[in-house]
């Protein structure tokens, strides 16, 4: 999915897709190249699912040209040899967060409130509201690289 | 990750406010070509945005992970009064935060589906994560999950809608013999001409007919074809199957149930019913007959109709055939229901017809009983030594995948042995996979677990076999002197599968055997029993799973299924079975099958 949301940065899009590529995935599956690893093979599928979504919306303005989306496919497919560990520090790096920042990645991640809304049933002003989910999100970040390289050693 | 410090701390901020705002919708369309700029001149800032994104999306499936009201909510979103769910956080993520938000969460997210079907495409699409996710769900996710979809009816390729089970003498109106060259699936709206000989040809739903040459017969779908002229039996066991329709110039017949037999001639159809009913629509009258078992209807082109009582065997229609050479054809025929062998349909997996190398999730003949289990042609590089039996296997990918088969009345007296090929592909064990995924047969009795034999990770003291191989596992059990329902088989996937480390099980050429043993109290008895297991005690269902390491099996030694209706509570319904003075080895074991 993941793969999927960094081609067709929109969740519904990106769900639609990602329910074509499992049915694709079980229709196909019988032609998955043994030799190969199992996630590339089915990035495969999703990316050519992605493309054949990109040409229904003809003529309407898509996010990056096909080059650049070839580009992250690849780089999105080298990025997943780390996806489990990514996985674990993240999940143990939410931990470390402060309470309330905690509390706050949960809500927005947790439900399907846009953010906006969210700001203003809590209580924030939108700019703020995003300023702090955007420093939270660099904290794990740099947590998260920090936990890889600590594993690296 | 050396090579990413060319990113400065400001730039990799930059992008997570631009991909942060383009994912919520909020981005402008300034925010989007300032990303596009950013992500097109910078490979380090793709690997950024990638890593943005896995750990969005890693972020949404945790946080909904740790939701189990709003899930539950989801999934019946116009319901009035949730249950009430434990506010406890179960996985143990977010210590206080469960109690201390209720405002927030407030119950509801319209979009926890969307969640969950994250957590299982996640599991494609990267590996193992679905499972670290998922492993921290509680346990009611697990049940709520998704099952993958059977493909979509208009993409679904094009699948046989019967196939040729076994064949006796036949030979074709074009001149072929045998099994055709052509393959032994029969497509919808093919038209099959029997010039002589018998076929035995198997629906997709599970009714099974022997045609009897000539004959011209065409495919109308899984569960109905219509007969120009000649002589068909059908037997239809399967709940799956009831309502085969046969349609004919003179009239349809429609199967309520069980075994009947037509025979279209110039000018007439006649019908018998075996067992259970059937009805007829009467082409020149409009009329509808239904035929009990035991009787016989005639009905001409004008509609006149002749019904009696007369036995139905008198149309002297072949209602099983014997195969000329059982060795290369699937196991049964002849032999059915005696002491030896009992038809299990589509035992190899081989009546789905694939291209090379080709799968899907049919199973004809069998019933999934849990998940969707699929059967699919077999590659070198999976097995390259080659299955068991056949070209085609079952493939099992998701732990709850349970294929069922019942196989018919069970018999009392009788040792029923299962044995299943089992095999473990070399393409995962040697790649993404390396873990065995496990295996786990059993033979149930009448709605009880009988008899399995499992692999240690699976409840069994079994081992697989070496990857790239197949081995035979064996569940076994004995009956006792009062039986009473059927037997069934199921099939099914080992614990790890797709659990991110093991991915398959595969079966192949399941057979089942049925062996008399001499009643109990007479010297025989304790003989051969103590050649089975060393123990003749009678046991209930229960206590009567025994394991037998050295065997690698689990058997039932004596499995008495003692109740008020004894011996009688098989004739309802089962017209055949005998009393217990006849001689165990004239007994049938699948009743469906006599003649």
């Amino acid at each position: 999915m993941a793969f999927i949301i960094a081609l067709v940065p929109d969740w519904s899009t990106a769900d639609d897709i990602a329910q074509e590529t499992r049915v694709r995935l079980w229709e196909q599956f019988a032609e998955y190249d043994p030799e190969r690893d199992f996630g590339a093979w089915a990035r495969t599928i999703a990316y050519y699912q992605v493309l054949t979504w990109r040409r229904k919306q003809q003529g309407a303005s898509l996010l990056f040209n096909e080059q650049l989306l070839e580009s992250i496919a690849e780089r999105a497919n080298k990025q997943t040899v780390t996806t489990e560990a990514r996985a674990k520090a993240l999940r143990d790096c939410l931990k470390k967060l402060r309470a309330p920042n905690r509390q706050l990645i949960q809500a927005y991640y947790a439900g399907s409130e846009t953010m906006k809304s969210l700001a203003e049933r809590l209580g924030y002003t939108f700019d703020s509201f995003r300023n702090r989910i955007q420093r939270t999100r660099l904290a794990l970040a740099d947590c998260v690289r920090n936990r890889l390289r600590e594993e690296d050693r | 990750m050396e090579q990413r410090q060319g990113l400065s701390d400001e730039a990799r901020a930059e992008i997570y406010l631009l991909a942060g705002a383009v994912l919520d919708g909020s981005g402008s369309p300034d925010d989007l070509r300032r990303l596009e700029a950013i992500l097109e001149s910078d490979e380090q800032a793709q690997l950024e945005y990638v890593e943005f994104m896995l750990d969005t999306t890693n972020l949404r499936l945790l946080c909904a992970a740790d939701k189990p009201t709003s899930i539950v909510d989801d999934f019946s979103p116009t319901s009035s009064p949730t249950p009430e769910m434990p506010k406890a956080d179960p996985s143990g993520f977010f210590p206080a935060l469960w109690d201390s938000l209720p405002s927030v969460l407030d119950g509801r997210t319209p979009r926890a589906t969307f969640w969950i079907l994250f957590v299982f495409v996640g599991s494609l699409l990267f590996g193992s994560f679905g499972w670290l996710v998922w492993s921290a769900m509680p346990d009611m996710h697990v049940a709520d999950a998704p099952k993958p979809p059977k493909p979509v009816q208009p993409e679904e390729p094009e699948y046989a809608v019967a196939y040729l089970r076994d064949q006796e003498g036949a030979v074709w109106a074009d001149g072929a013999e045998g099994i055709p060259s052509g393959g032994r699936g029969f497509f919808e709206g093919k038209t099959a001409e029997l010039a002589s000989g018998l076929v035995q040809i198997n629906f997709k739903d599970g009714a099974e007919v022997v045609v009897e040459g000539p004959c011209k017969i065409t495919f109308q779908g899984r569960n109905a074809a219509r007969l120009e002229q000649g002589k068909l039996a059908a037997t239809v066991e399967m709940s799956s199957a009831q309502g085969f329709i046969i349609d004919t110039p003179f009239g349809t017949v429609t199967d309520l149930g069980t075994e009947f037999g037509v025979e279209v001639g110039d000018e007439t159809i006649d019908v018998g019913v075996y067992r259970g009913k059937v009805s007829m629509a009467v082409a020149g009258s409009g009329e509808v007959v239904h035929l009990n078992a035991g009787q016989t209807a005639r009905a001409d082109r004008q509609g006149n109709i002749t019904s009696g009582s007369g036995q139905p065997d008198r149309l002297a229609i072949v209602r099983q055939i014997r195969p000329t050479n059982p060795a290369a054809l699937d196991a049964g025929g002849e032999t059915l229901g005696r002491a030896g062998p009992i038809t299990v349909t589509n035992h190899s997996f081989e009546a789905d017809v694939y291209a090379p190398g080709d799968a899907s999730r049919a199973n004809t003949g069998w019933t999934d009983v849990a998940g969707s289990a699929g059967t699919g042609n077999a590659k070198t590089a999976q097995y390259p030594g080659g299955i068991p039996d056949g070209v085609n296997y079952a493939w099992f990918n998701e732990p709850a995948d349970t294929l069922g088969q019942d196989v018919g009345a069970l018999v009392a007296n009788t040792t029923y042995t299962l044995t299943v090929a089992t095999g473990w592909r070399k393409d995962f064990a040697e790649g993404s996979r390396p873990n065995y995924p496990g295996y786990r047969i059993e033979l149930w009795a009448d709605g009880v677990l009988a008899a399995f034999d499992a692999d240690t990770t699976n409840g069994g003291t079994g081992s697989g076999p070496a990857p790239g191989t197949w081995k035979d596992v064996t569940a076994s059990f004995t009956t006792g002197a009062v039986v009473s329902g059927n037997l069934e088989i199921r099939l099914r996937a080992g614990k790890a599968v797709n659990d991110g480390t093991a991915l398959q099980t595969n079966y192949d050429n399941v057979r089942l055997n049925a062996t008399p043993v001499p009643e109990s109290g007479s010297p025989e008895a304790n003989e051969s029993n103590e050649k089975q297991s060393g123990d003749t005690r009678n046991f209930g269902p229960a206590e009567g799973l025994s394991t037998d390491p050295a065997a690698d099996k689990v058997r039932l030694t004596r499995f008495d299924k003692a109740s008020s209706r004894g011996a009688g509570g098989n004739a309802a319904g089962l017209g055949e079975v005998r009393s217990l003075g006849v001689p165990v080895a004239n007994r049938r074991a699948a009743p469906s099958k006599h003649h």
